[in-house]
């Protein structure tokens, strides 16, 4: 990563190379600047995922600028991921639109004074005058723009207000007001420096004590960075003082807006508002979206339509018995069989009697490929139960997608209205006490939706014990939406009592694995110190971009591995690995877990993915204690595949293998404890 | 720890609703975030909620940030007022 950047900036600017002015749009988090960015470059959107990071940027263009937007920062340096991602953008920038939320100038002028004093020609759109003049409060535009030496252009963007002024003004951006003080200590630098596109930006960055910048110029970075933020912040707030003043008492939106962000936090009215989120999420994913519109698509899409195609494909020129059930509803109302044995092609009038057969009727079609021959072993793999071109593309398109779709849709809505923060507030002490701090919620909520997910989103905490720490709850004891549903039917068969017990020793297990690693890991964990943006309402454009851009990303990374792990279990399938493994299993499932034979297929499955495991255990028939038993040991058990692989992305082979290992201690040691007991 | 006025407390000390200058932040990092925030030695701000053993909340201006309990024991702060009043 780091050689990469090195290229990009120190190599000459972007319109000696594109003939295009780079249009750089900066700003806090929270200010508005995706409305900003979708304003001036409409549809047509590139989106690329910075290398190593999650952090995405997207690309434009607008008239002769391309318009590059960037995560958002509270200032140019490089403490995480996306400040690294922003400053390399900015640094490379022709011109810079900084985006300031006018009721948080205090907070964004600091970003704005800093991008001044790196001589970027720029202009200010002072965005959200409406929710300023909601707080009561007045800005003196005109004094400010006076004082920063840049032009300012009030902008209400959600009203798409000021946007055509703010385009004029683009042809006027100016090189701002610097503080002269800083620009004298930067000569010593900037003769040392290499060539590159902006060396004052460079200079102030080495000064303020950024070693990557510096390391670029060959040279020691400086340590002047809290001298330098000090005498900003003191600016900042002589010309706030200057510019802003209270005209009346806040409206009822920004009392409400303040009161609803106090009632999230506070435990009393914060865990109500808790559960009616979760009831929300559950009700609109694992309800409407997983029940009704994944049972649909995948069943009709997928089962029925998708694969017989790719089957059929197959089928012509392989031995296979087609077994066809016709449905009425629910159920099985007639079944026929039909043979092929040199495949559907060499035996035509048996194959039109088929599709007479199955013409106008609700089938399932079940196909079984000779394996007798190596030619049948591969369509099996491909095409077979668990094929890559069959199973694996229904589950990604049909039943994946759609969930992912919607619990990143439910990730935006909450980060956008300024939710999420809050809530990594309220349940902070349940979390350090686990080694985390607040921020693992969103990681862990996931988790219940979708493990491999989730293991991606652990990359928003800050170190990398808390990674670690959160990465080792997930694959061990956070059950995904895959299981749950199996996991719920088969509780519901056991009871109430047996429910609880359940939850009690899942809930331990999770405790324990959090302090356990908590104590294991050398160092602390990083204390809780977050932003709080004003509550209001989700942004429908923000919302859409944000679900689009993390579910492409998503799929594009994960997708590859449920190929591979469709691959490996067919592989296993047709060459009796996959049997021997389960009779491997056997003796440890009846003598240790005192479970049936049987239940020693659906761990080996749950080793692929998860699903299987649990859809497996649901045929058995099992007593409440030994539902209890296995489903313990579901959970516990190694995560999927696909898990596991992104784990190994994520966290390291040495890291992702210990945690794979244990899984397989763990859950059986758990499993056959809880086993002795009841 | 030093301090050089015996009127200053813990952050993690302060009572919901009462006013405070920020006097000293021990931990660098926390410093220099907070600079970003708004918040520096000097600045003043207020208690706006505080959770049972968990972070403290405090409001600059219109800016609301929450502090890890942790951290709230490294910030030292004048009281100037423990009031119910209206902050502007």
């Amino acid at each position: 990563m780091e050689t990469l950047t090195i290229d990009t900036s120190l190599h000459s600017t972007t319109v000696e190379r594109t003939g295009k002015k780079k249009l750089v749009l900066v700003g806090n988090p929270n200010v508005g600047k995706s409305l900003f960015f979708n304003h001036f470059s409409g549809l047509y959107v590139d989106v690329s995922n910075f290398p190593g990071t999650t952090v995405e940027i997207t690309e434009g263009n607008y008239k002769n600028f391309r318009v590059v937007d960037t995560p958002g920062i509270y200032g140019v340096s490089s403490f995480n991921d996306e400040e690294r991602v922003a400053r390399d953008e900015v640094l490379s920038a022709d011109i810079v639109l900084n985006v300031i939320d006018a009721t948080n100038l205090e907070r964004d002028l600091f970003l704005t004074l800093q991008l001044i004093d790196m001589q970027f020609p720029m202009v200010i759109a002072l965005n959200m005058m409406d929710a300023l003049e909601e707080a009561g409060m007045e800005i003196d535009v005109e004094r400010l723009s006076e004082i920063l030496g840049v032009p300012i252009v009030k902008v209400t963007a959600i009203k798409k207000q000021g946007f055509d002024e703010l385009e004029k003004a683009l042809e006027k951006a100016t090189v701002g007001n610097a503080d002269k003080f800083l620009l004298n200590m930067l000569e010593p630098i900037l003769a040392k420096m290499k060539p590159t596109a902006n060396p004052i930006a460079d200079a102030v960055m080495i000064l303020e004590g950024d070693e990557t910048v510096a390391e670029r110029h060959a040279i020691q970075p400086e340590d002047k960075r809290e001298e330098i933020y000090v005498a900003r912040r003191n600016r900042v707030n002589e010309i706030v003082a200057e510019v802003m003043r209270e005209k009346s008492n806040m409206k009822f939106g920004a009392v409400l807006s303040e009161k609803l962000g106090k009632w999230t936090i506070n435990p009393i009215s914060g865990i109500p508002i808790l559960i009616l989120a979760l009831w929300l999420i559950y009700e609109v994913i694992g309800v409407m979206v997983a029940q009704r519109v994944v049972g649909h698509t995948e069943v009709e899409f997928g089962n029925k339509l998708f694969e017989p195609f790719v089957k059929h494909l197959f089928a012509t020129i392989t031995p296979v018995e087609i077994s066809v059930d016709v449905l009425n509803g629910e159920d099985v109302i007639e079944t026929k069989t039909f043979a092929f044995p040199e495949g559907t092609s060499k035996d035509k009038e048996k194959f039109e009697a088929f599709k007479s057969f199955i013409e106008g009727k609700d089938v399932m079609q079940n196909f079984t490929f000779s394996q007798e021959t190596l030619w049948g072993k591969i369509v099996t793999v491909f095409a077979g139960e668990f094929g890559a071109f069959t199973m694996t593309v229904t589950y990604l398109a049909f039943l994946l997608l759609p969930l992912v779709i919607g619990f990143y849709m439910f990730l935006a809505i909450l980060e956008d209205c300024g939710y999420l923060p809050r809530l990594a507030t309220m349940v902070d002490r349940l979390f350090t006490g686990i080694g985390l701090n607040g921020r693992a919620v969103i990681p862990i909520i996931l988790g219940f939706g979708c493990v491999t997910m989730a293991t991606v989103t652990t990359r928003l905490l800050q170190t990398s014990r808390e990674k670690t720490i959160a990465a080792s709850i997930l694959n061990f004891a956070i059950p995904c939406s895959a299981q749950l549903a199996v996991i719920t039917a088969l509780l519901t068969k056991a009871g109430g009592v047996y429910t609880l017990i359940f939850f009690l020793i899942i809930l331990s297990c999770l405790i324990a694995i959090g302090t356990i690693v908590d104590k294991i890991l050398p160092g602390k964990s990083s204390a809780l110190l977050i932003d709080l943006p004003p509550m209001r309402l989700p942004r429908a454009s923000n919302v859409l971009k944000k679900t689009w851009i993390k579910t492409k990303s998503f799929m594009q990374e994960a997708a590859p591995w449920f190929f591979i792990g469709a691959l490996l279990i067919s592989v296993m399938q047709v060459t009796g690995l996959l049997e021997g493994w389960v009779r491997l299993f056997e003796p440890i499932t009846t003598q240790w877990l005192h479970l049936p034979a049987e239940s020693a297929r659906a761990f080996v499955m749950g080793m692929v993915r998860r699903d299987f495991g649990a859809a497996g255990l649901y045929e058995l028939n099992l007593t409440p204690q030994q539902i209890v038993v296995s489903l313990t040991v579901i959970t516990l058990f190694v995560p999927c595949i696909a898990s596991l692989m992104v784990l190994i992305k994520e966290r390291g082979v040495k890291e992702a293998m210990t945690i794979w290992a244990g899984s397989w201690l763990f859950a059986f040691g758990v499993g056959g404890a809880v086993a002795f007991i009841i | 720890m030093e301090l050089s006025n015996s009127k200053w407390v813990a952050l993690r000390a302060v009572k919901k609703g009462t006013r405070f200058i920020v006097r000293q932040i021990e931990d660098k990092e926390m410093r220099t975030q907070l600079l970003r925030f708004g918040l520096a030695e000097g600045s003043e701000a207020v208690c706006f909620e505080r959770l049972p053993l968990g972070p403290v909340i405090i409001k600059h201006r219109r800016q609301e940030v929450a502090i890890g309990e942790e951290l709230t024991k490294k910030i030292w702060v004048e009281v100037i007022a423990n009031q119910n009043d209206k902050e502007h």
